[in-house]
């Protein structure tokens, strides 16, 4: 047993690292350092997504049938490794993550032709309509209808917490087009044109100051029936696939790994005792969800079945998140609840924030990271299915 | 990389499973130290031999097969000196110590013969006719059962017999049963060849290597809590249902099933990686202090759902989590180890 790198993997470790440092501008890591939530914004994503996509590493994950590199999980696993430590921005994750495996694995080979050199060019922006008003954790009581005319459905339903559908021009969601049927069976997977007639969308500004989130009003909107994803009434099996593959194999351990680092100097320097022994125990808890993952991932390498312990990764990592959140603000004190209203904090037309870079973004990154624990699977939700699947209750 | 035990390794904690199934489990041998006829027979098989180096005089691989044994004796819940007598004192007999030493002081503790135990500082002064130990030491862990102990000065390192005039110890009883030793030693003199160099970073490496044994320990004592709690939430019928269907009852199971894994894997991570330097000593360091912090932790809440059998002598939880309790304090405990990696300012 051990844990070294293979000389294969060490050098691609150091060739990652090498474009890193030509590629991952200054400008990029600063606008990431100072985007409070998850995604950045489109103009800084999306120049992410072009230099990755000339370099043909954007779509790394994908199965090779649709272009992706066929890199083991241990070789992805090094690479979302050093982008996070080198502070890379997100990628648009609803495109490239979710709609675009979906698409390879349930599309058809027009749907695959169609939309999927688009997500990866950037031309098509992508928004999740899964979660309603009256849906959440239940999202099986979604209530969107998507209503068959001629060869097209009229869909008229509202979306909402959509993040970035204000910059999106697709949108996949979830409707129900048996309009008898209630709870899981009868929906299906739609691609929609968010240009289409009948598309409305609403900001939700966050507790944060940031606009992340939206509503999306559908009003009996024209949807041709080759936008849709597998058979009727497929939905949620493809629902549950693109949640899996939201879980499968994640690397939430190195950017907190990475992020602990940069605040334990950080509280070093400011020499408080409490919060270096709170900082410390953070910072074991991030190194133990790296190698928690780690495990899962040599697991998919040797073709085992993933353990469920893959299912506790995004509570574990949402609680570390809080926690250095908590950290920062009680560090920073009064710093650290500065909240100007400009976004993005790194505009050159925003005011200066105060103080060094973690107390600038303290106050919007914990109100953001609150989201953390609801988000993907509420911590409830989690912990009811680590406890089915997992412990076996 | 590669985190499965290869076959010779399975076979090794197979067997020592074995062993301490076929004396009881965990339900026997929580009740108190392992009998001294077990412990050799331990020792026969190999599994102390096992739990070092090649280069600390044993025929396992560092830090893994220790790990792989070290589990297997936290599962078991049996309350032995491994750590104290084998991982640590005998192995720095073996690697910094003069063949007569080893022969005296090593191959006999691998052989379950006698156990020399680590006990600390004190004041060591060298004179022309050897020398000359003064220290108090109030609790030396499986002290009262030891034919020697292994004092440290700097770098230098002495071996004092337990029959040595100038010692007086007293017996302490500890949560898991096991009797430590309230020493002090008070102008013992000793011959110039009961002593030996310690080389720079010997002692830490030392106490690496018993903390990623101990770590391993932990995990194994929480499977088999986390194991009996499961088993218990499933059967405990109140209200006419099971209490494992009740929602938090749920989701306190599922946070120990993620408790769990998170400490097996830092104990994993501090066993395989590859040996030696700062950054590994601070992963030993940060595997016993968290696994440690969670054991205690998952001990409790087995306690807690077990209802009034968890605070009983007769059921396993409770003896279980005074077992986790003790090991949770040993090698400093875990928060001395949680403030080493604080650093400065913490202390």
């Amino acid at each position: 047993m051990d844990l070294a790198f293979t000389p294969e993997q060490r050098r691609f470790q150091g060739e990652v690292r090498a474009f890193l440092a030509k590629a991952l501008t200054p400008e990029l890591r600063h606008a990431t350092a100072l985007t409070p939530g998850v995604f950045v914004e489109p103009d800084i994503g999306g120049e992410w997504q072009a230099i990755l996509e000339r370099k043909g590493w954007l779509v790394y994950h994908w199965p090779k049938a649709v272009g992706g590199p066929g890199w083991s999980y241990v070789k992805r696993w090094i690479f979302e490794k050093e982008l996070a430590e080198a502070g890379a921005p997100a990628l648009p994750g609803m495109g490239l993550k979710l709609v675009g495996p979906v698409i390879a694995a349930f599309g058809n080979d027009a749907q695959k032709a169609e939309y999927l050199p688009k997500l990866r060019s950037g031309e098509h922006f992508w928004a999740q309509g899964f979660s309603e008003p009256g849906s959440g954790s239940d999202l099986a009581s979604l209530r969107t209808r998507a209503v068959r005319d001629g060869d097209d459905y009229l869909v008229t339903g509202q979306k909402i917490w959509t993040t970035q559908a204000h910059h999106a021009n697709h949108l996949f969601a979830l409707v129900r087009t048996d309009p008898k049927s209630k709870g899981r069976h009868g929906i299906s997977f739609l691609l929609i044109d968010m240009g289409l007639p009948g598309v409305t969308v609403r900001p939700i500004i966050s507790a944060s100051g940031d606009h992340e989130l939206n509503e999306v009003f559908l009003d009996e909107v024209r949807v041709p029936m080759s936008d849709r994803v597998g058979d009727e009434g497929q939905g949620w099996k493809i629902a549950r696939f693109l949640l899996e593959n939201e879980r499968g194999g994640s690397s939430y351990g190195p950017a907190l790994v990475a992020e602990m680092r940069r605040l334990c100097e950080v509280v070093a320097d400011w020499g408080e005792p409490e919060l270096a022994l709170r900082a410390a125990r953070l910072a074991l808890e991030a190194e133990a969800l790296e190698m928690t993952e780690l495990r899962t991932v040599l697991e998919l390498d040797a073709e085992e079945p993933a353990s469920p312990r893959s299912l506790a990764t995004k509570l574990i990592a949402s609680e570390i998140r809080q926690g250095i959140d908590e950290l920062a603000i009680d560090l920073f004190g009064l710093l650290g609840v500065q909240l100007p209203s400009d976004r993005p904090f790194y505009a050159a037309s925003s005011p200066p924030l105060l103080g060094p870079p973690a107390a600038q973004v303290a106050a919007a990154r914990y109100m953001n990271g609150r989201a953390w624990t609801i988000f993907g699977g509420t911590s409830e939700i989690q912990l009811s299915i680590i406890a089915k699947v997992a412990v076996g209750l | 990389m590669d985190i499965s035990p290869n076959e010779e390794q399975r076979l090794i904690g197979d067997t020592v499973r074995r062993f301490f199934d076929e004396r009881g489990g965990a339900a026997v041998l929580s009740q108190g130290p392992l009998p001294s006829a077990d412990w050799r027979a331990l020792a026969q098989m190999g599994a102390l031999a096992f739990m070092l180096a090649p280069a600390a005089g044993g025929l396992g691989s560092e830090n893994q097969d220790a790990m792989i044994i070290s589990q297997e004796l936290g599962r078991s819940l049996a309350v032995t000196p491994a750590i104290e007598a084998v991982v640590l004192a005998a192995a720095l007999v073996a690697r910094h110590g003069s063949a007569a030493q080893r022969a005296t002081w090593h191959a006999p503790v691998l052989e379950g013969k006698k156990t020399i135990i680590f006990a600390g500082n004190a004041v060591i002064e060298v004179g022309d006719d050897g020398w000359r130990i003064d220290g108090s030491f109030p609790l030396v862990r499986f002290g009262m059962g030891a034919a020697g102990y292994l004092v440290v000065q700097g770098k230098t390192a002495v071996i004092v017999p337990e029959e040595a005039p100038g010692i007086a110890r007293a017996p302490v009883r500890l949560a898991d049963g096991s009797i430590a030793a309230s020493l002090v030693l008070d102008g013992v003199r000793l011959p110039a060849d009961a002593g030996f160099a310690l080389p720079d970073e010997a002692l830490d490496d030392a106490f690496a290597r018993a903390r990623i044994a101990l770590a391993a320990q932990l995990v194994g004592a929480m499977e088999t809590l986390y194991e009996a709690t499961i088993d218990h939430i499933r059967q405990r019928n109140q209200f006419g249902v099971p209490i494992a269907s009740f929602q938090v009852i749920q989701h306190r199971a599922a946070r120990l099933f993620v408790s769990l894994e998170q400490a097996r894997s830092m104990a994993l991570k501090a066993a395989l990686i590859g040996e030696g330097g700062a950054e590994w000593r601070r992963v030993a360091m940060g595997a016993h202090a968290y696994v440690a912090h969670a054991a205690l932790r998952l001990a409790q809440e087995a306690t807690q759902m077990h209802g009034g059998m968890g605070v009983t002598e007769e059921h396993v939880v409770g003896r279980g989590h005074r077992i986790v309790l003790t090991l949770s304090q040993t090698l400093g405990g875990t928060v001395a180890a949680r403030a080493a990696l604080a650093g400065p300012s913490a202390e």
